[in-house]
């Protein structure tokens, strides 16, 4: 287990957009997860909270080099 | 992949702050299609031909068998413009992630019911029984979401915010820059003053009601800014809970829909002229896709028989730079600013204290970028051009079809929000969110009535007089 710099690159953050239109009921109603207003913006599992790629916490854990999820 | 969601291995968004954010937007895609639709226009145009035969609409009709043979004679240009437009958004969607066959049929779907949606609007007496067809579209989607319901999949078609970006840089190619320079610090100002003031008593009433100030902000950036997108933008950037922006979604598409039909029904009560109507609308209406439905829909209603003066277009066009040029574009500073206040001030879990000053640009919506250029490029074209040119030559060869195109974008994009909006798969707001939510409601729409009415009515009624 290594330690990730920030919320992009640890194994609890996810941020793709299917993921979030799933987890956010309406969404594609009004918005999208597509769009460029929420940036990178993605969902912590570890810590329920919906935040910013560049956040960083003491509960980091670096992302397999391939086959993480995303 | 998700077959139920017609999706299909949606683009990673880790590393979109890069070059892949040109192709990995719905945003950039809505600019790309828009501004290609609107040079083939011009080249067309100067070469002299035009888009007209392409961009067709339903002319008005006042039987059925009128309407029959029109559609009969026309049928050739309708199967040429589903398949242009088929193409068009399925090369896009299928590089943002969806699955090709999930989105043909969608598409195909959406594109046989918005004929028939736009038809009915070119009925002559379609304005006597208020058949608007952003309304018609809405309601008609609402029904058969809610009622009868669609297979998930076709969602993949049905993507609201795809469209309407679509429709707006299309709509700037019809929307002079001149325009835009001279109403625009208007538009900014008066926006500036009710999205500062909506914002500020949500947050307050809803931190008096002891909700916490990221849910707080969350609620007041929906309210304030652009509805959904803003709600989740600020979401991100204050770190937020995983339960508060579907609170916020919840409660923005509540209001919004039911906005679409006030905001057009007091205005026509009140014969108010399209563009105060549009600025009215603009300012208080709190999704893009929702307001452009109440915008398109009152400028519909203008004429002798309701007592709406004005243009149709004025009614989009002040819309359009209230909440466009006025509104969402002030996204980025608005994420900025309360990432500060997050970082500084509200204890959280997350660290991060370094501000990322990039995400200005990064949350800015980038379909303006294509809004202008449109509206640019358009106003270059035409600057030599006498009244009388303008007016026999240029508006019906190069104009009017991208109008028309920028008709069924739009079309597009209100069945979409109704065959998307499933109420029962909204989270519950609850009392407390929805209290502070509604009393920024109240002062937004009373604020923005006086701006629109009684102090900048003399401009938007005359908007490009």
């Amino acid at each position: 287990m290594t330690h990730a710099s920030t919320c992009g690159d640890c194994i609890h953050f996810r941020n793709d957009a299917d993921h979030l239109e799933r987890s956010f009921p309406g969404l594609t109603a009004m918005s999208s997860g597509r769009g460029a207003a929420r940036a990178a913006d993605g969902l912590c599992d570890r810590h329920g909270l919906y935040l910013a790629r560049f956040a960083y916490c003491d509960d980091l854990v670096r992302k397999p080099a391939s086959g993480g999820r995303q | 992949m998700s077959e139920a969601s017609g999706v299909a291995d949606a683009p990673s968004l880790s590393d979109r702050s890069g070059w892949q954010e040109l192709w990995r937007t719905e945003d950039w895609w809505a600019v790309w299609l828009g501004l290609s639709l609107t040079a083939i226009a011009y080249l067309l145009f100067i070469n002299g031909s035009s888009l007209a035969w392409l961009a067709v609409v339903p002319p008005k009709w006042v039987s059925f068998a009128q309407l029959g043979a029109q559609l009969a004679a026309d049928a050739p240009r309708y199967i040429a413009q589903y398949a242009v437009w088929l193409v068009l958004f399925t090369i896009a969607t299928a590089i943002l992630g969806f699955k090709v066959r999930a989105f043909i049929p969608a598409f195909t779907l959406l594109y046989a019911v918005s004929v028939a949606i736009v038809a009915a609007g070119a009925w002559e007496k379609s304005q006597y029984y208020n058949l608007e067809p952003p309304l018609v579209a809405l309601v008609l989607g609402l029904i058969v979401s809610n009622i009868f319901g669609l297979p998930r999949w076709l969602d993949a078609g049905f993507r609201v915010e795809f469209y309407v970006k679509t429709g707006i840089v299309l709509l700037g190619a019809t929307l002079p820059f001149t325009l835009i320079v001279w109403a625009g610090p208007v538009a900014i100002l008066q926006a500036s003053i009710v999205s500062i003031a909506t914002f500020l008593v949500i947050f307050f009433v809803a931190v008096k009601l002891g909700l916490d100030k990221r849910l707080a902000a969350t609620l007041g950036a929906g309210g304030a800014v652009c509805g959904v997108s803003a709600a989740i933008a600020i979401a991100g950037a204050v770190r937020a809970k995983k339960e508060y922006p579907p609170i916020a979604i919840t409660l923005v598409i509540g209001w919004a829909i039911v906005m679409i039909f006030f905001l057009p029904l007091v205005s026509g009560a009140l014969h108010l002229p399209a563009g105060v109507g549009g600025a009215w609308i603009g300012t208080s209406e709190f999704a893009d896709a929702a307001g452009f439905a109440a915008a398109q829909s009152y400028g519909g209603q203008v004429g002798p028989a309701t007592g709406i003066s004005g243009t149709p277009d004025q009614a989009v066009w002040s819309y359009t730079l209230i909440k466009v040029v006025g509104r969402d574009v002030w996204i980025g500073i608005w994420a900025l600013v309360l990432s500060i206040i997050s970082v500084t001030r509200w204890e959280t879990i997350t660290k991060g204290g370094r501000v990322n000053y990039g995400q200005v640009w990064w949350r800015f919506p980038k379909f303006v970028v294509g809004f202008l250029l449109a509206s640019l490029l358009i106003t270059l074209v035409v600057r030599n051009a006498s009244f009388g040119d303008y007016n026999t030559v240029v508006k019906p060869g190069l104009v009017a079809p991208i109008t028309s195109l920028r008709v069924w974008a739009f079309t597009f994009c209100f069945l979409s929000i109704g065959l998307t909006t499933r109420l029962k798969d909204l989270a519950p707001a609850g009392g407390k969110p929805f209290w502070a939510f509604t009393a920024g409601v109240v002062v937004n729409v009373i604020i923005g009535f006086v701006l629109s009415v009684y102090v900048f009515g003399d401009y938007w009624a005359n908007l490009a007089h």
